[in-house]
């Protein structure tokens, strides 16, 4: 019979390793709301764990959409687009605003506020966060 | 029975009631519709029981248009016709594949799927089908694997079922059938020339057949069906033009014309938010003894409100490494074009990759566990990476970690990790009066015009394909599932480079009850003829969503009904 590869102990250290890992994940990062457009537009690049690929995107967006490369209008859209808008931004803490901006997300796609970048189909809200970690 | 067609002396004139051109799934389905009756059927098949080269050389002609493969390549010219190397794909048209559409000339039948209705169960028997049932949620309801979640009604799930390969061959299934018929008399090696009328060119009196042995007969009978495919029905009419120069049923110059086929790509490429979102429902799969396969078609409602035509989103997973292993597919082409903003150098290299992950960015919890378990079950890979181990050691711990999952055979459900879904669009074509077939000065072995093939395609076609693709990546983006690429911009002025047909030919004697826009009447009649009719999907004044071969045997069955009733 094949011997475990992986004895006892380290499967608690691995399971217990990959909750810490998914709690990190869940946990707010910053739960200090901050206030005003440029608070906000200092905020939500921050939401985005991967801002290497959000600043290639954001660039494509912004070659795209010059007129939108400035971080408070970027803010300022992306936050009138949320359910109580800047009350939201500055309110909720970190999980909870990536939760909302995902809901913002969906609502774009089924409301047709998309955007065709390199013939991809992004959602606005999407876009302009990527846009605002190019400028962060 | 069959009879050598070169055991018949030269000036011999046969005589029966019916005459059918051609022993493919049409001519077949109509022979038998006869067989054990009192009408005297001849059947004149170009072709053996087994391929031979130099028959199937009196197909070869030039592509002139739209790449397409040599003429000989997609038909098959011996008993069974194209049958003989069928895909076995089968669909019946929706309702609204029958429907004009505002803004398209040239669209809607003279029948309703109510007029064919009726024949489908037997058309389905005859074609292999196992199951009657086409009712997408009712196999939803069966099947092992669901379709995508997506969120929005612009784009539906379909069920297209596969016939065996045992079964998709009508002359390996009819044969035995036809030898022991009284009554049908099946002549093989027999090659139709032309078609001879009596002096007002109204009744068609007998056929003129050849060998390639050298004799010539004909044969006489009170109706004539031709049978042989869209190309070569089209290329008889044209060049029986004793009477009427422009040949048979051509007064308004369309046979021949309004060639149509199914025209298919990779339009678009989905880059998945979650890589184990299962895609089992679009992929081969037995379900309570049928061959099934899902695929995703513009909705009825969204076909007509934008008068688009039908068209049909085949959902092709591309898993990770699998790239290498499929140099010659589809999937190359379509990965090579992903990059293609890069060789303009404009875009980045890598958007796609980039794209897939802002789009799961702000999907946490989802990112590391399977979707549906009872307990949150990380994935194999997130496992390994923070144990440090394999994958395959990570697998195996799953048991321990998972319970009853693991005993459900986990890895097994979750398959492995997603590259991207490639989406293969097929299009109805709109009709287009300059995409046709026709004659040229070359001159096959029995002396007959070869024909060349002008396929073209529209800026419609182009626009229900991005429209589609618009309306499906934004269900997929709302829906979570990922963000999807249409590959076909907006201002290519070509076709991609794996554009194809499938092999499925229509259109080139197209049914109308007004002969200014069609070769046939609704019953296959030629206009403007008294006993001649054609049968196959040459008479499909457009190709519909499915696949052709059940409706042309559904077809063959009504015109069955009516020589019956009408004629013989």
């Amino acid at each position: 019979m094949a011997q475990p590869m992986v004895n006892r102990r380290q499967l608690l250290l691995g399971a217990g390793a990959f909750g810490a890992a998914v709690a990190l994940r869940l946990l707010p990062w910053s739960d200090a709301p901050l206030s005003g457009q440029g608070a906000v537009a200092r905020r939500l690049p921050r939401l985005l764990g991967h801002p290497d690929s959000a600043r290639v995107v954001g660039r494509a967006y912004l070659r795209l959409v010059p007129a939108e490369a400035r971080p408070e209008l970027l803010a300022k859209l992306i936050v009138e687009q949320l359910p109580e808008g800047e009350h939201t931004a500055a309110a909720v803490a970190d999980g909870e605003l990536r939760e909302r901006l995902l809901d913002g997300v969906r609502e774009d796609f089924r409301d047709g506020k998309t955007v065709e970048l390199d013939g991809w189909l992004l959602s606005r809200t999407e876009a302009r966060l990527c846009a605002l970690v190019v400028l962060a | 029975m069959f009879a050598d067609a070169r055991s018949v002396a030269t000036d011999t004139t046969l005589e029966a009631d019916l005459c059918i051109v051609g022993a493919g799934a049409a001519g077949i389905t109509l022979a038998r519709a006869f067989s054990g009756s009192p009408v005297r059927v001849v059947v004149l098949e170009s072709g053996d029981m087994e391929f031979d080269g130099d028959t199937q050389a009196l197909y070869d002609g030039p592509s002139v248009g739209l790449p397409y493969p040599s003429l000989s390549t997609p038909r098959l010219r011996y008993f069974g016709g194209t049958t003989n190397h069928w895909g076995g794909i089968c669909r019946p048209f929706e309702d609204e594949d029958f429907e004009a559409r505002d803004g398209i000339p040239f669209t809607g039948w003279p029948i309703r799927r109510t007029d064919v209705a009726s024949f489908y169960p037997e058309a389905a028997r005859i074609c292999g089908v196992t199951s009657e049932e086409w009712d997408v949620e009712d196999w939803v309801r069966r099947h092992e694997f669901s379709p995508l979640p997506l969120e929005g009604t612009a784009i539906v799930n379909r069920v297209a079922q596969v016939v065996p390969r045992d079964v998709r061959s009508f002359g390996d299934v009819y044969s035995d059938e036809l030898r022991r018929s009284g009554n049908v008399t099946v002549y093989l090696n027999g090659n139709v020339t032309g078609i001879e009328t009596d002096r007002a060119g109204r009744r068609v009196t007998s056929v003129r057949a050849a060998t390639l042995s050298g004799n010539r007969f004909s044969v006489q009978a009170r109706a004539f069906v031709v049978a042989a495919g869209a190309i070569e029905n089209a290329r008889l009419l044209l060049v029986s033009n004793e009477r009427w120069p422009r040949g048979l049923g051509n007064s308004h110059d369309l046979v021949g014309r309004f060639f149509s086929e199914h025209p298919r790509f990779v339009g678009g490429v989905i880059v998945p938010s979650d890589p184990h979102i299962s895609v089992g429902f679009y992929e081969l799969n037995v379900v309570d003894g049928a061959i099934l396969q899902g695929y995703l078609a513009l909705s009825k409602e969204v076909q007509l409100s934008e008068g688009f035509l039908d068209l049909q989103i085949r959902v092709e997973p591309v898993y990770s490494g699998a790239i290498a292993d499929t140099v010659t597919t589809p999937s190359v082409v379509s990965a090579k074009r992903l990059a293609r903003g890069a060789r303009r150098g404009q875009a980045i290299p890598d958007f796609g990759r980039h794209v897939g992950t802002v789009a799961a960015d702000l999907i946490t919890w989802q990112r590391f566990t399977i979707p549906g378990a009872p307990v949150p079950v990380p994935y194999p890979e997130v496992l390994a990476k923070v144990l440090g181990s394999s994958r395959r050691e990570a697998e195996e711990l799953m048991p321990l970690l998972v319970g009853n999952v693991a005993t459900r055979g986990y890895v097994d459900l979750v398959g492995g990790p997603l590259e991207r879904i490639d989406l293969a669009t097929r299009i109805e074509q709109a009709p287009n009066r300059d995409s046709r077939v026709l004659l040229t000065d070359d001159r096959d072995e029995l002396q007959m015009p070869r024909v060349a093939l002008d396929w073209r395609m529209s800026d419609v076609d182009r626009r229900v394909v991005r429209r589609a693709l618009g309306l499906l990546g934004a269900e997929v983006g709302a829906s979570g599932i990922g963000r999807l690429q249409i590959l076909l911009g907006e201002d290519d002025r070509g076709w991609p480079e794996d554009l194809k047909g499938g092999s499925h030919h229509t259109g080139t004697t197209r049914m109308s009850d007004d002969a200014r826009q069609g070769v046939v009447d609704r019953d296959g009649l030629v206009h403007g003829m008294a006993n001649l009719f054609v049968a196959g999907s040459s008479v499909f004044p457009t190709a519909g969503g499915g696949t052709p071969t059940l409706l042309l045997v559904a077809l063959a069955l009504r015109l069955a009904d009516h020589l019956r009733t009408a004629v013989l």
